[in-house]
């Protein structure tokens, strides 16, 4: 899948893409900026954190990840973050690097969507 | 209310406070809700909400429920703490899924909750259904306090109002050593009326009402009938005139059906005699020393204010009552008492407590020990009164009733009058109370009026009874016959056609004090005087006491010409 075009379709909802352009008329691509830095740092501390094992920083920063996600219609993203929020609350962070990945990668197509919808 | 309305009413935006860690998401929601006309105050974390919170005092605030610092349930009970009263919505923005979450957001006083992906339909639904609750408790705390405001302004009027219908209704001297009472208001006012008074020849007139209803609208009656038992019974006049009087006036003033069951008794230490009206009330009890018995008076009339003048009857039951007897008066919340079971305490009740005391003294206590133990926790439905009063000895009660000052000295201080009563007037008419104001205006006499009246009444009653009615006052020498002299008396009074009793008053100051002379003279045959003043000082106690009593009360007594007229000189000085 690397490189190829997307169907945005499948990684963000069109609807609420949509309705956020209606709220936020112009300040739509601003929204779309702040979702994109604010997400990459987080996803910066959940790859300290997970190799540091701080469980509390995990639940905390997936949990986040996963809420602004939601709002901006992320359709596989938030469910994946909602997995790893789990591995903190369980504070069972066997499979973690493997979700992490597969975190970084359905980021990636959300920010590819996000910038496509802005442009 | 409209919001918007209420918002441009006060002049201001209505302010929102969101707080959010995420950005983005305060973005969102910061767009929706001020394209709703509001004002958003934006916290990143739970302690900045707080502060912003006491700073700004927003009418609504929305939480995310997971932030660093401070978390959102600990921020929304802080929040709740702080706005004390005031009804502030908290709604909880959450992407948690499960039903324990978000039952823990709503334990922690949040209002509801908003789930993430905003929607803005939804959003713009709850903050109006939220600010309409908000608006709707403001108002019923606005109409809270200004009901608490109006009901301690109530209260503080019925302390005044209590405070002087205690003063008209429960005056008197009921506080007299023959006398023993319990009132027990059900509300504040009480509907029930206790009045008694000395009266100006030193007998006592006692009145226990017992108004339909409790509280101020059975208090409202109570004000003109004391009215008229005080001013009427300081006047002298006696229990016919001031029953007939009560009753024309709670007619006249009390709405149809409601009335005052009452009883009237009017109690004459000199005789040993009781008269009693009664209307409405449970049969009262007279309770015989010597004996050790009970015998009922029953209530024979319709209560107060529901018969015409015309139509009311002023009929007296005449009773005799030793030294020492007692006589309850109650109103029917005692005989109503109910007990837990709701049946009532009665009359039986009240006699065997009445049988159960050792010593007479004990009579009222033991009744009223009894219906207290009777009713226990149960509720009281009605007013609970109940009157004791003791006959006691002539001039065993200290005349308590005359403490008017003679100050100012001015009135009528040399004058005579001559007043003729004919038949007609003597029939139903009692001169008594008249002469007596009369003869009060002499600045400085009114201490004496007790014994002013004693002797005009003695001297009246004399020619009336003997005079122009021609009783013959042997008859009287029995406690039987005092009752059947009574009602011959009546009757005789209802036949006649002719006849006179002639008052003369004449009066001369002097410079301390003044004489009276007070002459009667009566169509009568007369009587051999001279005899009769001798005999009468060996005489028993139901006739021929009043003319010792005047002769000791005067400073001279003369019968003149044929016996038909007497004169006596009062001189008194200034107290």
């Amino acid at each position: 899948m690397c490189g190829n075009m997307i169907d945005t379709s499948e990684v963000v909802k069109t609807e609420t893409i949509a309705e956020l352009k209606e709220i936020l008329a112009e300040d739509f691509g601003i929204l779309v900026t702040t979702y994109l830095e604010d997400a990459q740092l987080r996803i910066k501390k959940l790859q300290l954190a997970i190799a540091a094992a701080d469980v509390a920083v995990i639940k905390a920063e997936a949990h986040s990840l996963k809420g602004s996600s939601l709002n901006l219609g992320a359709i596989s993203l938030p469910e994946l973050c909602s997995q790893l929020e789990n591995c903190g609350i369980n504070e069972s962070l066997e499979g973690t690097p493997a979700l992490f990945s597969k975190i970084q990668n359905e980021f990636l197509r959300v920010e590819t969507a996000l910038n496509l919808y802005a442009s | 209310m409209n919001m918007q309305l209420l918002a441009t009413q006060q002049d201001q935006k209505i302010k929102v406070l969101v707080a959010d860690d995420n950005e983005s998401d305060r973005m969102i929601l910061s767009s929706i809700i001020s394209k709703q006309g509001y004002e958003v105050l934006v916290a990143s974390n739970g302690k900045e909400a707080l502060s912003l919170f006491e700073r700004e005092r927003p009418q609504i605030v929305l939480l995310d429920a997971i932030m660093p610092e401070m978390d959102g349930m600990e921020t929304a009970r802080s929040i709740k703490r702080s706005a004390g009263d005031d009804f502030i919505p908290v709604l909880f923005l959450t992407s948690l899924q499960d039903a324990n979450s978000l039952a823990e957001c709503l334990d922690a006083g949040g209002d509801d909750f908003l789930s993430k992906p905003y929607s803005q339909i939804i959003l713009k639904a709850k903050l109006n259904a939220f600010l309409r609750m908000s608006s709707m408790h403001s108002l019923m705390q606005a109409q809270r306090d200004e009901i608490s405001k109006h009901n301690k302004h109530l209260i503080h009027e019925q302390k005044v109002a209590k405070a002087v219908f205690d003063n008209v209704a429960h005056s008197g001297c009921l506080n007299s050593p023959n006398i023993k009472f319990m009132l027990s208001p059900l509300a504040m006012f009480n509907g029930d009326v206790l009045l008694a008074a000395v009266k100006p020849s030193g007998g006592m007139h006692i009145l226990l009402g017992d108004f339909t209803g409790h509280g101020l609208p059975a208090a409202i009656g109570a004000m003109p009938m004391a009215e008229i038992f005080y001013f009427m019974t300081n006047k002298g006049f006696g229990i016919t005139d001031i029953i007939a009087e009560i009753n024309m006036k709670l007619k006249s003033i009390l709405p149809v059906g409601v009335f005052c069951c009452g009883c009237m008794v009017d109690f004459n230490f000199d005789k040993q005699v009781i008269r009693v009206w009664s209307g409405g009330l449970p049969d009262s009890i007279l309770y015989h020393s010597n004996s050790k018995t009970v015998s009922r008076i029953e209530s024979k009339h319709l209560a107060l204010g529901i018969r015409s003048p015309d139509d009311f009857n002023t009929e007296l039951q005449v009773l005799e009552m030793a030294k020492g007897d007692r006589l309850f008066i109650f109103s029917d919340g005692i005989s109503e008492a109910l007990n837990s079971n709701g049946e009532m305490f009665g009359e039986e009740r009240m006699i065997n407590a009445m049988r159960e005391a050792e010593v007479d003294d004990k009579l009222f206590s033991n009744v009223q020990d009894s219906v207290t133990a009777f009713m226990g926790d149960s509720e009281r439905d009605d007013d609970i009164t109940l009157l004791e009063v003791k006959m006691v000895g002539d001039f065993e009660l200290l005349n308590e009733h005359t403490n008017i000052s003679n100050a100012g000295q001015k009135g009528p201080k040399d004058w005579s009058m001559q007043y003729e009563l004919g038949a007609n007037t003597l029939r139903d008419f009692n001169p008594l109370p008249l002469m007596l104001q009369i003869v009060m205006e002499v600045p400085g006499l009114r201490p004496y009026s007790g014994q002013i009246y004693t002797i005009i009444a003695e001297l009246f009653s004399n020619a009336l009874e003997h005079g122009v009615l021609g009783l013959d006052s042997n008859i009287k020498d029995t406690a039987a016959g005092f009752i059947e002299y009574y009602d011959e008396r009546t009757r005789e009074l209802e036949l006649l056609d002719s006849g006179f009793v002639r008052f003369n008053f004449t009066h001369r100051s002097s410079t301390d004090g003044g004489v009276l002379i007070v002459r009667l003279e009566d169509s009568g045959s007369g009587f051999d005087h001279d005899d009769k003043l001798k005999l009468g000082l060996q005489r028993s106690r139901y006739s021929g006491r009043g003319l010792p009593l005047v002769q000791s009360l005067t400073d001279s007594m003369k019968y003149l010409g044929v016996g038909n007229a007497v004169e006596v000189t009062y001189v008194w000085q200034y107290d």
